[in-house]
């Protein structure tokens, strides 16, 4: 039996959100301003600072949310885009929403799909970072080149690009499954027929794009794990699994927290890869949140039943977001 | 630590990285290996190349592609190796039409998003450093929260918006709706280096005469110069990747940002493949060079904040 309590990297205070920083430079912001202790007067410096910004803030989010939000509980129209008047029908469009059987198909699509992405991202994520740290130094370096170069592509240029690997006419995916026998595929449609193989090939770009920065991070974490760890376990005659499920694991449950949240809002929020792989075809059936909100809302021109789902997606987000906060909160992060 | 950005994976060091120790558990000293070790060495690393392989190949097949005659593109076999490279691709897609403007475009309004970013949340960045105020917690958190929401979510209203101020297919609409998502970042990524200098600095700046911003100019900005170019690059890949708000507010066609040209590229014969190919690729490499002289800081950054807890 391996028992080993996973203790904190930088002490136990570190638990308790009390600040903590590992670089000597840092004094935290909490420090007065320079000369802050000689003055008694009401410092107005920070506001003045901090005031462009925050102007640009309530201009460019406050209001657009806030006029989301009114959007939300009017008739928003073709005919109302252009007469510019104001129809309220208080939460008429809500109702519309909540009894759309295409609008939960595209929440329950939203949830399976990000689901499947973070899920797919974290494990081979973790495997890529397991194998980083085993590998000669000629595999890793480029194995990392790779990574790196993935990471960075443009998610457009990634969208087509997998558009290409996968069309229908001399798409090398088809060639390639038919010439390992996997099944005679020439001119296969995979984006176009069946929306659970269209998921299928966005998810696997999105991962493909997705685990680079997870796997390096994982990977930069693994190097800080003290080697004593894994000694003391192996002493106590722990296996591979054991070792990974009882050091490696708890040592970087934080940081494996924090990558599941970003990736959560991350894959959630996703949308230009979708659009353009499928503009939320075929027949609706890759439509995400996003999409069936942008669709409704400029496509169909029902823009107030498009904002009530925006507004839904929003919510959804917040909470989930708040957890990320959370942990920065804790982490002394924002302080 | 980590600063959520939308439409990029990127989370981005607030806490300046310490070196990680050079002797890892993972990479263990050259002890003698039992034949079975080795085996799995060898097969790991066999693993390894086969990802190296699926993680290379995208991008690979682009470029490939993009220098290749459209007479290779189209065959039932593919063609793997770079036998024939052409840049008739590359002329293709030079030769366009508006090709230049949607450079211009898309290189006018990332430049413009960066400066207004980056001199606006330089200010804020002091404020949230380097004075203790009311409401500073809450202003640190808003900026946060603003990164997760969906930008699908803001479409709607943004178009009202830049209708009504007669800003639909302007620059200058395009550029305040990028600075959305770009300003809180480069809030918290410049906050992150301006922590990292001890603030004993202008106090001494100060002490020898300088006002308190002063101070901030003569003193502390050189030391944050290098943050914020570094700060400028990662705002300036996230403008230039920009794609909805330009699909959904450019309608013009000589107003396209090159993300909204490439996703509606015309093919001549069909599938003209290495025109488009070519496209991506010119329209990728400034990122990929740009990302790859900032990309250190991101994994770095992260780890340090995340293990700590």
């Amino acid at each position: 039996m391996v028992a080993i309590e996973p203790k904190p990297l930088t002490g136990a205070s570190a638990r308790r959100g009390r600040p903590i920083d590992p670089s000597p430079g840092d004094h935290g912001p909490a420090r007065r301003g320079p000369v802050g202790r000689l003055r008694t007067r009401f410092d107005w410096m920070p506001y003045w600072l901090l005031a462009p910004s925050a102007v640009l803030v309530v201009l460019l989010v406050g209001y657009p949310i806030v006029r989301l939000f009114e959007t939300s509980f009017q008739v928003f129209d073709l005919a109302q885009l252009f007469s510019h008047k104001t129809i309220w029908n208080g939460v008429d469009n809500y109702k519309t929403i909540f009894t759309s059987t295409s609008f939960w198909d595209s929440v329950l699509r939203t949830v399976l799909f990000t689901g499947a992405c973070v899920v797919g991202t974290m494990v081979v994520g973790m495997a890529v970072a397991l194998m980083l740290g085993r590998l000669s130094k000629v595999v890793r370096g480029g194995l990392s080149i790779a990574l790196v170069l993935a990471w960075a592509m443009p998610p457009i240029s990634a969208a087509i690009v997998w558009q290409w690997l996968f069309a229908s006419q001399y798409g090398v995916v088809d060639w390639i499954l038919t010439e390992l026998h996997l099944g005679t595929l020439q001119s296969f449609d995979w984006t176009g027929q069946n929306a659970l193989l269209a998921f299928v090939v966005i998810t696997m770009m999105i991962v493909w794009q997705a685990v680079p920065f997870v796997a390096l991070s994982l990977y930069a974490g693994l190097t800080q794990v003290p080697q004593e760890l894994y000694e003391a376990a192996k002493v106590d005659g722990a296996g591979a699994w054991e070792l990974f499920r009882r050091v490696t694991v708890p040592m970087l449950s934080p940081i494996i927290g924090l990558l599941v949240i970003l990736s959560v809002v991350w894959d959630f929020n996703v949308f230009t890869q979708i659009w353009v792989l499928t503009q939320g075809g075929p027949n609706g059936g890759t439509e995400t949140i996003g999409i069936w909100s942008y669709v409704t809302a400029f496509t169909g021109s029902q823009f107030g039943l498009g904002a009530a789902a925006s507004v839904v997606s929003m919510i959804l987000v917040a909470i989930m977001s708040f957890y990320y906060v959370r942990i920065l909160v804790r982490s002394g992060e924002v302080r | 630590m980590s600063v959520l950005t939308p439409d990029s994976r990127w989370a981005l060091p607030v806490v300046p990285a310490p070196t990680a120790p050079r002797t890892s558990p993972l990479h263990e000293g050259k002890q003698r290996r039992s034949r079975r070790e080795i085996a799995g060495t060898t097969a790991l690393n066999v693993v390894a190349i086969v990802f190296f392989v699926i993680t290379l190949f995208p991008v690979y097949w682009m470029v490939l592609t993009a220098f290749k005659p459209t007479g290779d593109i189209i065959t039932p076999t593919p063609d793997f190796s770079p036998l024939h490279p052409t840049i008739a691709g590359f002329v293709d897609a030079i030769h366009k039409p508006f090709f230049w403007d949607y450079v211009g475009n898309t290189v006018i309004v990332s430049v413009a998003t960066v400066a207004i970013s980056l001199v606006v949340g330089v200010l804020a960045a002091l404020a949230l450093s380097r004075f203790n105020f009311k409401g500073r917690r809450t202003y640190l958190i808003v900026l946060l929260a603003i990164q997760a929401v969906p930008q699908a979510a803001l479409v709607i209203p943004l178009f009202f918006t830049l209708q009504t101020l007669h800003q639909l297919n302007e620059l200058l609409g395009l550029t305040g709706t990028y600075v959305i998502f770009v300003l809180p970042f480069t809030v918290w990524m410049l906050r992150g280096f301006i922590q990292s200098v001890p603030a004993d600095i202008e106090d001494a700046a100060m002490v020898d005469g300088c006002s308190r911003l002063g101070a901030f100019r003569r003193a502390l900005l050189p030391l944050i110069a290098p943050g914020m170019v570094a700060t400028s690059i990662f705002a300036f890949i996230q403008a230039w990747n920009q794609y909805l708000f330009a699909y959904v507010f450019m309608q013009q066609n000589t107003r396209y940002t090159l993300t909204v040209w490439l996703q509606s590229f015309e093919t001549n014969r069909g599938t003209d493949y290495s025109g488009l190919m070519a496209a991506s690729v010119l329209y990728t490499l400034p990122v990929v060079f740009l990302f790859i002289l900032v990309q250190r800081k991101v994994v770095a950054g992260l780890a340090a904040g995340a293990v700590k807890g």
